[in-house]
């Protein structure tokens, strides 16, 4: 008589719940790794993610059978301590810990618990499904499933990729400068005249242009120069052009002192109306050229019809000079060239 | 594990334990009514070698229990009665001068009470703790030693000594060392109404003990080595050991019971006891393992006189036996012992 023989009539239940207990395990290691892999393809961005899912199925089958063949196998002491639990009173523990004992009393000890062992009912053997192990292989489908399909939505390009999410926290967020042009004064800002710039960047470059009477003085931060190209921006800037009245030109409402008075069309006419000067001035222009209607204190150009005559030439071809000088391998760059074009055309009009 | 150095074990010789046990029980029912658990406990100790201390009033059958096992075991029995002026020697015997018939004189060792096989040891607490501690040795060396010489005692030998819970003045409570000597502590109770009128009916027709004997002393040692041969798991066993370092308040398996309301815990001889007593209880029911069952069944009569209990459960009347009951609750839930 041998401890096995107390043990088969119930082997088929014991047996049972080993396979119970290895699918849980055996799920909760399968989906364990499946996480894992689904991780690491999502962190790298491997578009693999349906890779996982057949993992997951071989490595649970897998472990269920190492584990229903090695940790759950029904074991003698454990089938013992259970069997005993239902009333056979320690026999089969004492059984399977005396089987190697040839003593007459531990023969007669044997027989009795295989004749107890015989007389329980397999149905009254219950088992308990451990509530870790339940809680271990709901948390691992949970996880397993939802890392699958992070994977499958990083692949898919629907969210971004662990390594794409890391470069992002780790990247330092870019620094904009805000850059005004302004003008105090009268006087146009020729280019553009808030920029807004990366730290670090170079603003486009400005021109200012005095209205006529005035004459640029200034920026606020003491460059002296119209035109301007602010490099390497490391913080906000409002760079006011400074203009003043330019003292060198003289209003032409002064010349009509004690004649008319400023601004009235009907009397004096328009402001560059030949008709007004010739009218009311008692040195009429004399020079033939287009010097004819300058007035007294002023030297340059003559302005014909709205035309200015720049040292005989016409505005005109003086323009379409400058054009082509600025455009072939002019020393200015695009956008300098660009804004003096477009003051060009400002003056014109 | 079959011992060694011991006759083998047959058939026979199980057939024969279970037939002598219970003709044992059957002889001493036919003297002493009732006291179920008294004698059970007593025959289990006398099989598993152990002595027992029987606590009662006076007048519940203590005495007439001895005297019945000694018929029934057909053994020589002594009875001491103990009292303050009880000398050692007067336990265990002593020296004499005796003259030859050619007139020289020379000593003579006089046996005392105490040779002899059964021995009643009558109201041992009202002896000084001298002589209590006479018994110490017989009790567990089952030897004597007088000026300067050991004896050995005949086998099988069992003290069985009475102390009555009332009346403590001029007594001397027995010390730990002696208490611990003792395998069962019995409690006798006062008889029942049925069995009241069964003693009364009895002893108006004869006060004669009538049993007869059942069994030899040397059947009786031949019991214990069967009883001894019976196999302990080591799960029971370490239940055992388990139960016995539970009383302690500051052993590792200290349950919150014992913390609370024991001062001190039982020795290892209450571990022994457990598993000894144990093994012939299994026997008794007909079983061939000790079980946890048997270990719980025997707690009480083991532990009881084992325990001392601090001023918390003395404040609070809490006895042995409940500490011990809470123990075993305790226990038995954390080991998920059904």
């Amino acid at each position: 008589m041998n401890t096995k023989q107390a043990f088969d009539k119930h082997y088929a239940k014991f047996q049972k719940n080993s396979i119970v207990k290895s699918i849980l395990l055996g799920t909760t290691v399968g989906f364990a790794v499946a996480v894992i892999l689904a991780a690491i393809f999502w962190f790298y961005g491997v578009k693999a993610y349906w890779i996982t899912i057949p993992v997951a199925i071989a490595v649970t089958a897998g472990m269920t059978v190492l584990f229903n063949k090695t940790v759950f196998k029904p074991k003698a002491k454990e089938m013992a301590v259970k069997l005993d639990s239902l009333g056979l009173e320690e026999r089969l523990i004492t059984m399977t810990e005396y089987e190697n004992d040839d003593s007459f009393i531990a023969k007669l000890q044997r027989e009795d618990a295989n004749k107890k062992s015989a007389s329980v009912n397999s149905n009254l053997i219950k088992f308990a499904v451990s509530i870790p192990l339940c809680i271990g292989m709901a948390f691992a489908l949970l996880l397993g499933s939802g890392m699958i399909t992070v994977n499958a939505l990083s692949s898919a390009g629907v969210i971004r990729s662990g390594k794409q999410i890391i470069e992002d926290i780790n990247t330092v967020p870019d620094t904009y400068y805000n850059v005004y042009y302004v003008i105090e004064g009268s006087g146009t800002v020729f280019g553009e005249e808030t920029q807004v710039l990366k730290a670090g960047e170079s603003a486009s470059a400005v021109m200012v242009v005095a209205d006529y009477g005035y004459a640029f003085v200034k920026w606020s931060d003491g460059y002296t120069e119209p035109y301007r190209k602010d490099e390497n921006v490391k913080g906000d800037m409002i760079l006011t052009a400074i203009f003043e009245p330019d003292k060198n030109v003289v209003d032409s409402s002064e010349y009509r002192d004690g004649i008319g008075v400023p601004g009235d069309p009907e009397k004096f006419g328009e402001i560059g109306d030949n008709r007004e000067w010739q009218d009311h001035w008692d040195l009429p222009p004399s020079d033939e050229d287009d010097n004819k209607n300058v007035p007294p204190g002023q030297d340059g150009d003559s302005v014909i019809d709205g035309e200015t005559d720049y040292g005989g030439k016409l505005y005109s071809d003086a323009v379409s000079e400058a054009q082509t000088q600025l455009g072939n391998g002019s020393v200015y760059g695009d956008k300098a060239s660009e804004i003096i074009t477009d003051y060009l055309t400002g003056i014109k009009k | 594990m079959a011992t060694e150095n011991v006759k083998a074990i047959n058939q026979q010789d199980i057939d024969q334990f279970s037939k002598q046990i219970q003709d044992i029980f059957a002889q001493i029912r036919r003297d002493v009514i009732g006291q179920q658990e008294v004698v059970e406990g007593t025959i289990i100790a006398m099989i598993a070698g152990g002595n027992v201390l029987l606590e009662g009033v006076p007048g519940v059958g203590k005495t007439r229990l001895v005297r019945t096992l000694g018929r029934v075991f057909d053994l020589p029995f002594s009875r001491i009665q103990f009292t303050p002026d009880l000398m050692p020697a007067d336990v265990t015997g002593t020296n004499i001068i005796v003259k030859d018939e050619n007139g020289n004189s020379s000593f003579k060792f006089q046996e005392g009470p105490v040779f002899s096989n059964i021995i009643l040891a009558d109201e041992i607490n009202r002896a000084t703790p001298k002589t209590q501690s006479a018994l110490l040795e017989a009790m567990q060396e089952h030897t004597v030693t007088v000026m300067g010489t050991s004896r050995k005692l005949k086998e099988p030998f069992f003290v069985l000594a009475t102390q009555n819970p009332i009346e403590q003045d001029g007594t001397y409570p027995l010390p730990e060392a002696q208490m611990d000597r003792f395998m069962f502590k019995l409690l006798v109770p006062n008889p029942s109404l049925d069995e009241l009128m069964d003693i009364v009916t009895m002893t108006q027709k004869t006060m004669a003990e009538v049993a007869d004997r059942a069994c030899t002393g040397d059947e009786l040692l031949r019991m214990r080595e069967i009883a001894n041969q019976i196999p302990v798991s080591q799960e029971v066993l370490r239940y055992a050991m388990t139960l016995t370092s539970a009383t302690h308040a500051d052993s590792e398996c200290a349950t919150e019971t014992a913390k609370k309301y024991v001062r001190l815990g039982a020795s290892p001889r209450a571990g022994q006891a457990l598993i000894s007593a144990g093994k012939v209880l299994a026997l008794i029911k007909g079983r061939y393992n000790v079980a946890y069952s048997d270990i719980n069944d025997l707690a009480h009569f083991v532990l009881r006189h084992r325990i001392k209990l601090n001023f918390e459960a003395i404040a609070e009347r809490i006895s042995t036996d409940q500490v011990i009951d809470m123990i075993l609750a305790e226990l038995t839930k954390k080991l998920k012992i059904k």
